[in-house]
């Protein structure tokens, strides 16, 4: 469950300010790389949108304290880190293509680990690739959808308040998105055993 | 496998476990005031190698110019010129002395 938003520019006094940061992360990181890799696909990609987007966030704690310029009071810091990991993921988007050449990026997030893997990890991987392919297709709102539900397990009050739209349309992506993830399985299955 | 398990095992997969800790903030002041202390002993060693630079510099130029022995220092005045022998007068030679004027005859007018 999302926790609601602690509304505080940031508060004074260091340890404090170190204690709320650190809730904010415990309570809010997931979502936020939750919505990065629901945009890319890719976990770590994710987790380096996720902590820049808190990096950020503190370093304007600091800058607020210190008085070195004007800067933006900020009421609702989860709507904060949710707006920059959002631009975050946008700006990679720009600069794809120079961190991965031409080689598409699935192709490298795909090598993992140099280890054989037991049959049943293969099976496993295989079926995680093929259901990967079909997310990929998939439009991002409606992995928005998906990965805040099957992720974090939020609720569809929980995901509609997090991306802030209606519970009812919450409920009409996460269908159709089961339904065509469900339907694209079944096909490769047939292709499998022709 | 259902889908739902599918996509709930798979979702779950791609999360990091543990969950990292949150990010570093190195800003806290007792941080600064170290890092400040750090920089303060790193400036002293700077500002102490470049005076013993100078130092040796200035031993190395000192014992060039042979300032460690001037006991040993050659006292004698350099020749002013190679061709004048030292303690040379200007007394005429006594052979100069003898030597007679030759008598110049005038003119034959007989």
């Amino acid at each position: 469950m999302p926790h609601g938003a602690a509304n505080s520019p940031g508060p004074h006094s260091g340890s404090a300010r170190r204690a709320e940061f650190e809730a904010l992360y415990e309570h809010h990181s997931r979502e936020i790389w939750a919505l990065a890799y629901a945009r890319w696909m890719d976990p770590d990609l994710a987790m380096d949108v996720t902590q820049e987007a808190f990096l950020r966030l503190w370093k304007h704690w600091e800058r607020a304290k210190a008085g070195a310029e004007p800067s933006e009071e900020i009421q609702n810091p989860r709507a904060w880190l949710l707006r920059v990991a959002r631009n975050l993921a946008e700006d990679y988007a720009k600069s794809a293509f120079r961190r991965n050449g031409t080689q598409p990026p699935e192709l490298l997030n795909g090598v993992r680990s140099s280890q054989p893997m037991p049959i049943e990890m293969l099976e496993r991987e295989e079926l995680f690739g093929q259901l990967r392919a079909i997310l990929d297709e998939l439009s991002p709102a409606d992995r928005d959808v998906l990965t805040l539900r099957y992720a974090l397990d939020y609720d569809a009050n929980s995901i509609a308040e997090t991306l802030g739209v209606a519970v009812a349309a919450v409920h009409m992506r996460l269908s159709r998105a089961r339904q065509r993830v469900a339907d694209r399985l079944t096909e490769h299955e047939k292709q499998r055993a022709k | 496998m259902k889908v739902d398990e599918l996509l709930s095992d798979y979702f779950q997969s791609q999360m990091r476990h543990p969950w990292p800790p949150a990010p570093g903030a190195p800003a806290e002041p007792s941080a600064v005031i170290s890092r400040r202390a750090a920089a303060g002993e790193r400036g002293n060693r700077s500002r102490f190698t470049l005076a013993a630079s100078i130092a040796l510099l200035i031993g190395i130029c000192w014992y060039f110019s042979n300032g460690f022995e001037p006991g040993e220092r050659n006292s004698k005045p350099t020749p002013a010129a190679p061709g004048l022998l030292n303690e040379g007068s200007a007394k005429t030679p006594d052979e100069f002395k003898k030597t007679k004027k030759p008598e110049v005859a005038g003119p034959m007018l007989d």
